[in-house]
């Protein structure tokens, strides 16, 4: 015990040491930099070098930054994750640093979301739809320019368009575009088919800053999808291929950072694009990217040597040193993420699921409160009733879907005798998929195993499949998964998009004909949005009373920020009392900087 | 010896050969592919991309036949998991760190190990020697991820002496002033106690075996100091049994363990044998359980060969090959 | 999981003498209950085996019994929990008993598979000797060269996990190590002088092998089986270990270990536990190998 202390203090006294090395090297590295500048502004040498607290773009920052060489935003990476590229429309499962706010500021979507959710123009400053609901005109904000002097156009974004298309280019984001249902871009689907060349989409340049969208049906929410149009450049793609900006020769940006130090697997660095005139000019001077592994995050998080970790690196002991403590606590930034919902799905369409009252019998016995307090804590999850998260469009606030799946442990044993099972004799033993979790989900889902399991009195194994093994016997038609547990984060931020996938073209083995309607009609009505809103209501209703899934709960993200890295965006609370990162909200990454410490 | 090293040779290209056909159709029947079909399955066309792309919609025995032409011209593709790199580089840079676990591993498991095995033998019978096979039974059966977790629950959990993971290149730890990671204590202990309990058992039981021949018998006989004998005549024999024990235990140590990898978070070759089954990384499987395969053939027969080296009274091909 | 098979053989280059059968396991017997480590062996051995067969009696609560409002309780924290809780509120205590269920299982399983394959067709290869022999040779060279547990991981990845499965992916690779040395121990027998008497004065094939092969090679047979056992246990807490094992919620120490990892920084008790069994259960088998090696083979023991 003697030595244990004996040796905290020597740590402690060293890491005062360690600080002054490494701003020693920070020292040392900061007169390199802005060496090339003088050459520019020989014209005006003296006023520029004088305020430390003005950066690139000329805007001043806040009371209390930091100097602007100190604003540099570190961020963490798993090496063993697949990753090629930074842009989207290249590969959208192997981004580099596996952040939205890494991996797309080398390119402005035509619109985005502000924090409440509305939508707002980004390199596009207005668009007006047709009358028929089918041609959608985007107009670009003049002025906007690739780091290379060259100005954004619309050809750039037909460009990027045509890439995701591309049957060679296999795009692996590709069905996206197809909007999973009726609309979508037109010809899309042929081109990727290779039965229509790429020219024939839906995507065209009407001028230089006149960019035309097509969709098959109406398609309402269309603007909203454009969230996802992070531009590349139609001369790089042209010249270097897809992956242009996998490499510091060919890169070029049109966005607020550009590359400037590219070693994967050892550290990525963006520094603000001094070229930029969109409209989310960053404060930081750099963003940094450093490989480590995902279990040391958490550590070198609280050696200060990163400044944000994303609630699915920590692990339950971490959040377990997270909630005691209140300064961390404090800065572990809750927000809705991507609205996911925990649900269990059937084959609804052979036995012994194919029986409503069985469906029922498992919906009335997950304890999900109990779940959500105990196994996933309530920082992190609610429970769920329904699909849609409260706050989510066409979402049920009020709680008028909570009657229908809640936890009602007779009502349950009710149910599954009236299916023919009283205490659950002869039910015949159950296996649950489990989609390659991680221990921490694996115990929600063991927990909702044994509730159902505890309740009805029946045999449930949890079997924790192989990712691909999982998806691929889910997907299979019919499908080789009776019981299963996901979860579904929306694309797009309409119930087009999170009811969309419960029609009976998509992953879940559940038909119901009303609801396909429902939803079929919905996402294409144009002109009275109460009554589409009314529509997916009814459907939302129709999918919980007839167990298309068990819903369990939506879960929280979170992100665990250091104290000094600040930002009205993201520390003061929306209209929901949300604060933190918010999803498909870009410019958050332009409002971020680093306070003195 | 010339014709028994060439049918050798034979039989490990027999054995490679069968290796990747097993692997190939094995890899192959696993369910998935590298795309991402979690939102449902993708479009018919879109996967087709994604298939053709990849080189995955010809038969089965026409990709085997690709794969293996340009495998044999050095050429073992593009990984799915990192296509900005080659299946080569990502090896050479992930086996690097692997062999630096390795060699440590080497070190300490041959020094700890053999100078217990000598103290054993050399102290025959008494509680030294008892103590020695004790430890060394122990290290034997208890498994590493066991140790390592031990490992971590006592000095980074309890004392907070070591950090719980990861892997510092050497560099890292030189800016801090030290010429040794502290983070490189835990996996090397954990992962040397098997080859080390092996070493020592050999060690000991072998040079107790050559102090009983004659020829020892005979040099103590003529009066030689006992520490002369021990190392002139008793080492040089005991090394046989030794020769057998390293070709067991190196070609483990130069691919790494999975679970000493996972525990300790090092992102070694060891973690890619399962990474990239997860993620049906066809390419980097393929290459890795090759690079297996050809490290144990080649190992082995070059077990035989210190054999003859060591020991001139084994004559290669004289007893029916079975290594 | 070659250290316990590498020993195994070391014990096998000296084939046991035939002499009188019967003095020869009554010898083996008492040597064996004189060897103090392998009576240890014995007794932690036994000790497992009856948590497993009488786990149902023994355990306090049901393995998969959850409680909501006791979840990660700490040993001690709660009078019901002597072992405190696990991450989903399953008694920590009750886990491990039929944790050892699961292992003894796996192990027995294995190695019954194992000798059923693996005993006729080393048999037939020693015996025959020929292209069956060099068939089996081969085949012991291939899967030597595939490493190890990767093997199974691959296996079960195609066959998806579960407790018959891992039995089923541990046995492919088992068989193969008693069929090579039932080969080894047969093609030096065969050359023996009394089988070749034996033959000379008649005695049928059958007979040849039955009253003279069979029994002879048991000896280093039963060292193999006995060091077969823990390597089985090894794999599967590997396999467990990596989240591809046994499912929930039947309990395993290796599946246990893996999950502690990532809560070992705050809930130590969930990795000391099934460490520690498996250590034991390990080293138990390992004393009965060795001990049992010594017994039969009297010329290790001078």
């Amino acid at each position: 015990m003697k030595s244990v202390r004996k040796f905290q203090l020597g740590k402690a006294w060293l890491l005062p040491l360690l600080l002054v090395t490494a701003l020693a090297f920070a020292g040392c590295a900061a007169p390199a930099a802005p060496a090339p500048a003088p050459a520019e502004e020989a014209a005006a040498p003296a006023e520029e070098a004088a305020d430390p607290y003005v950066t690139v773009f000329g805007e001043t920052l806040p009371e209390g930054a930091a100097p602007y060489e100190e604003q540099v935003l570190r961020m963490a990476s798993d090496p063993t994750l697949p990753s090629t590229t930074f842009d989207f429309f290249a590969a959208v499962y192997q981004r580099y640093c596996h952040s939205d706010y890494f991996s797309n500021t080398f390119g402005d979507p035509l619109v985005e979301l502000d924090t409440d959710f509305n939508l707002v123009p980004a390199a596009a400053e207005s668009w007006e739809v047709s009358e028929d609901g089918r041609v959608w005109t985007f107009r670009l904000r003049p002025g906007q320019m690739w780091s290379d002097g060259t100005p954004l156009t619309a050809a750039d974004y037909e460009a990027t368009f045509r890439l995701g298309a591309s049957p060679e280019h296999a795009w692996d984001f590709a069905w996206f575009h197809s909007f999973l249902g009726p609309g979508g871009i037109k010809n899309w689907s042929k081109a990727v088919a290779g039965e229509v060349p790429v020219e024939e989409i839906g995507v065209r340049a009407v001028d230089d800053l006149t960019l035309e969208i097509e969709t098959e049906e109406p398609f309402p929410p269309l603007p909203g999808v454009m969230k996802f149009s992070w531009v590349m450049q139609k001369k790089a793609l042209e010249e270097h291929g897809a992956l242009y900006n996998s490499s510091l020769e060919t890169h070029v940006s049109a966005g607020p950072f550009k590359l400037v130090e590219f070693d994967p697997g050892n550290r990525i660095v963006l520094e603000a694009n001094e070229q930029y005139t969109g409209y989310r000019q960053p404060r930081l001077k750099q963003i940094a990217c450093t490989y480590m592994s995902p279990d040391t995050y958490f550590v070198a998080f609280q050696n200060g040597e990163i400044d944000h970790i994303t609630y699915e690196f920590l692990s339950a002991a971490d959040f377990d040193i997270i909630l005691n403590d209140p300064v961390l606590s404090e800065n572990y930034l809750r927000n809705f993420g991507d609205f996911r919902t925990d649900y269990l799905m059937f084959d609804t369409f052979t036995e012994p699921f194919n029986n409503l009252d069985v469906r029922k019998a498992f919906a009335y016995a997950v304890d999900r409160e109990a779940i959500v307090k105990n196994i996933y804590g309530e920082i992190k999850a609610m429970p769920a009733h329904s699909m849609l998260m409260p706050g989510y469009p066409s979402s049920d606030a009020e709680g008028l879907l909570a009657e229908y799946q809640t936890f009602n442990c007779e009502l349950a044993q009710e149910h599954l005798a009236e299916a023919g099972y009283p205490d659950g004799e002869g039910f015949p033993r159950q296996e649950m998929w489990l989609r390659g979790e991680a221990p921490a989900m694996a115990a929600v889902y063991q927990a909702t195993a044994a509730s159902i399991a505890d309740c009805l009195n029946i045999d449930i194994e949890v079997s924790n499949k192989d990712y691909k093994v999982y998806t691929d016997g889910m997907n299979a038609r019919p499908t080789e998964m009776k019981f299963g547990a996901i979860s579904y984060g929306m694309d797009f931020l309409d119930p087009a998009n999170l009811l969309g996938i419960w029609v009976s073209t998509g992953r879940h083995s559940w038909k119901n004909d009303e609801f396909d309607r429902l939803v079929a009609e919905a996402s294409v009505l144009v002109g009275d949005p109460e009554m589409r809103d009314q529509m997916f209501r009814d459907a939302e209703k129709i999918l919980v009373d007839d167990v298309g899934g068990v819903f369990i709960a939506h879960r929280w993200m979170g992100d665990l920020v250091q104290p000094y890295v600040q930002g009205e965006a993201i520390r003061e609370p929306d209209k929901f009392g949300i604060t933190g990162l918010h999803w498909g909200n870009d410019s958050l990454i332009s409002n971020i900087y680093i306070a003195e410490q | 010896m010339t014709r028994y090293l060439l049918g050798r040779l034979l039989s490990l290209l027999l054995v490679l050969f069968v290796v990747s056909v097993v692997t190939f159709v094995l890899m192959h029947s696993v369910p998935g592919g590298p795309f991402d079909e979690s939102k449902g399955r993708l479009p018919e066309a879109a996967r087709a991309n994604i298939m053709r792309k990849y080189g995955l919609d010809k038969p089965i025995y026409v990709q085997y036949w690709n794969y293996m032409k340009n495998a044999l011209r050095g050429d073992f593709g593009i990984p799915y998991q990192q296509p900005q790199t080659t299946v080569t580089a990502l090896i050479a840079k992930t086996w690097r760190i692997t062999l630096q676990v390795g060699a440590m591993t080497v070190l300490l498991a041959f020094g700890v190990g053999i100078s217990l095995g000598l103290i054993a033998a050399y102290n025959q019978n008494s509680w030294i020697d008892s103590f020695v096979t004790f430890f060394a039974m122990l290290g034997f059966t208890v498994p590493n991820f066991v140790v390592a977790l031990w490992l971590i629950l006592v000095f980074a959990v309890r004392l907070k002496w070591l950090p719980m993971g990861g892997w510092s290149a050497s560099g890292d730890c030189l800016v801090a002033g030290r010429f040794f990671c502290s983070d490189w204590i835990m996996p090397v202990v954990a992962y040397s106690l098997i080859p080390m309990a092996i070493i020592a058992r050999y060690t000991r039981s072998s040079v107790v075996d050559v102090m009983r021949q004659d020829y020892a018998r005979t040099a103590r006989a003529k009066g030689l100091h006992e520490r002369t004998i021990m190392f002139r005549h008793v080492f040089r024999n005991a090394l046989i049994p030794m020769v057998t024990a390293l070709g067991v235990i190196i070609p483990n140590l130069l691919t790494g363990s999975i679970f000493i990898e996972t525990v300790f978070r090092i992102n070694g070759m060891g973690k890619y044998f399962v990474t990239s089954i997860f993620n049906r990384d066809y390419p980097m499987i393929m290459a890795l359980f090759l690079l297996v395969a050809v490290l144990w053939g080649v190992l082995y027969l070059l077990t035989d060969i210190a054999y003859t080296w060591i020991d001139p009274r084994v004559r290669l091909g004289a007893k029916g090959g079975n290594a | 999981m070659t250290s316990a098979s590498a020993s195994a053989s070391d014990a096998l280059v000296q084939p046991a003498k035939a002499s009188n059968q019967r003095t020869l396991w009554r010898d083996a017997a008492r040597r064996f209950s004189r060897n103090r480590l392998a009576m240890v062996g014995l007794v932690i051995v036994t000790f497992f085996v009856f948590l497993a067969v009488f786990a149902d009696v023994l355990a306090p609560h049901p393995y998969d019994k959850v409680y909501f409002e006791r979840v990660l309780l700490f040993p001690g924290e709660h009078p019901a929990h002597p072992m405190g809780t696990d991450e989903v509120g399953r008694d920590y205590l009750s886990r491990m008993i039929y944790g050892a269920r699961t292992s003894i299982t796996v192990g027995l399983a294995v190695m019954a598979i194992a000798v059923a394959i693996g005993v006729p067709i080393g048999g037939i290869a020693g015996y025959m000797g020929g292209f069956a022999d060099w068939i089996v040779s081969r085949l012991v060279e291939i899967m030597t060269a595939f490493p190890g547990i990767l093997f199974a991981i691959l296996i079960i990845s195609v066959w998806g996990g579960g407790i018959t499965k891992v039995i089923m992916a541990l046995s492919i690779t088992a068989w193969i190590e008693i069929a090579r040395l039932t080969r080894a121990q047969l093609l030096s027998l065969r050359e023996k002088e009394y089988v070749e008497s034996a033959r000379a004065i008649g005695v049928t094939q059958r007979g040849i092998i039955m009253r003279h092969l069979i029994p002879n090679s048991l000896t280093p047979l039963l060292v193999a089986i006995s060091f077969g056992i823990p390597t089985a246990i090894f794999a599967e807490a590997g396999l467990s270990f990596l989240g591809i094992g046994i499912n929930d919620p039947f309990a395993s120490w290796g599946k246990m270990v893996g999950v502690s990892n990532s809560y070992v920084r705050v809930y130590w008790h969930l990795a000391l536990f099934p460490t520690l069994a498996i250590a034991l259960l390990m080293l138990g088998f390992t004393f009965v190998g060795d001990g049992l090696r010594d017994a039969l083979d009297p010329k290790m023991l001078e």
